[in-house]
């Protein structure tokens, strides 16, 4: 017989939420405790920036305080539930449409414009840290959709059905969604890296 | 770069963010709002007594008209008023009590702690909401005791 988890006797999600919704807020605590983290590394991820990512966190528990009763236990995780209230936020600090069309670009043009400024630096250093924060703002200057794609599923843990639910579009537009975006990726970190080789100047 | 290659630092960066969390700010501003909000949201049943209960409603009534009219009168929250020029284009309301004003008085190791609020909860303080904007969140400020108890709110617009 396994031992017995603390973490058996806590409430549910769905139990919390439901608590809330009766008039008790204090239900909120153990939810942020389980998924504030979470909601804030998507974010950050999403945004690039930290302080958009704490803003969002916050409001999105606070929207939570007061719109419980829109969480459905029947129709997803709790998880999958807060990113896309978390998407919603994010895109309305950094002033992006919630249904923005995707870029009327070719590749190259959107490639081009993917390209990261490059710091003032003796020399390019190709330490894994300097590697990490090129792919983290290259993610953040994808185009919204995307992005979305990328982070949700890729970075995020979420099913391809769960993030067309979160985005509203069909689950084929995911995948053919995170292709581009991981493509384009690619293309720009090895961009980056003969760059880095080369020593040539952007 | 190859398929590997992108999925060895995506997973790379997931790692590095594994470990992040959110700074401590934040729990202490939802633990504040959670405090303040609590009497806020308590459950509204009252519809399904209403017969029963209907006698009480006068008293009821009265009781928080005269409630009300005297914390404006003496607190003048509740309407907002202009800050200083110097300090910001922002409105700002005077600081509501959530507690008696006496224990406010007598607290000295308070502390302001900046949140947002869902706006719905102006309504609640007998503000007006702007439906337009109902959906953004408004700023606003708790006065928090040490012990974690929200004495006064103010909100910032």
């Amino acid at each position: 017989m396994r031992p017995k988890d603390p973490a058996d006797d806590e409430p549910s999600d769905a139990i919390l939420v439901e608590r809330i919704r009766d008039g008790s807020p204090a239900a909120l605590e153990p939810l942020y405790r389980r998924h504030g983290g979470g909601i804030y590394r998507f974010a950050l991820l999403w945004s690039g920036s930290t302080s958009v990512a704490a803003d969002v966190t916050q409001e999105v528990f606070m929207h939570l305080l007061t719109h419980a009763a829109d969480f459905d236990a029947g129709r997803g995780r709790m998880a999958a539930y807060l990113c896309g209230v978390a998407r919603n936020f994010v895109r309305r600090q950094l002033a992006i449409p919630a249904h923005d069309p995707l870029p009327e670009t070719d590749d190259d043009t959107l490639t081009r414009s993917l390209r990261i400024p490059e710091e003032d630096e003796p020399l390019p250093q190709l330490l894994r840290k300097r590697e990490l924060e090129l792919l983290r703002t290259a993610i953040a200057r994808l185009p919204a959709p995307y992005r979305d794609a990328l982070v949700l599923v890729e970075l995020h843990g979420c099913s391809y059905v769960e993030a067309a639910s979160i985005c509203g579009c069909e689950i084929g537009t995911i995948r053919s969604r995170l292709s581009r975006a991981r493509n384009f990726l690619a293309e720009k970190l090895a961009d980056e890296r003969d760059a880095s080789v080369t020593g040539e100047i952007r | 770069m190859s398929d590997d290659a992108l999925d060895r630092k995506l997973d790379a960066l997931r790692h590095e963010i594994e470990g992040l969390e959110p700074p401590p700010s934040i729990e202490q501003a939802i633990t504040a709002a959670v405090r303040a909000g609590s009497r806020k949201l308590q459950p509204r049943r009252w519809h399904h007594g209403w017969r029963e209960r209907w006698p009480a409603w006068p008293i009821l009534l009265a009781a928080s008209i005269a409630v009300v009219a005297w914390t404006l009168q003496t607190q003048r929250g509740g309407e907002f008023r202009p800050m200083p020029a110097s300090d910001a284009p922002a409105i700002a309301t005077e600081f509501i009590p959530l507690v008696p004003v006496r224990d406010i008085a007598s607290d000295e190791g308070a502390y302001i702690v900046a949140t947002r609020m869902p706006r719905v909860m102006l309504a609640d303080f007998g503000l007006p909401v702007n439906p337009a904007r109902a959906a953004d969140p408004v700023a606003s400020e708790l006065l928090v005791r040490r012990d974690g108890t929200v004495l006064a709110v103010r909100f910032i617009d």
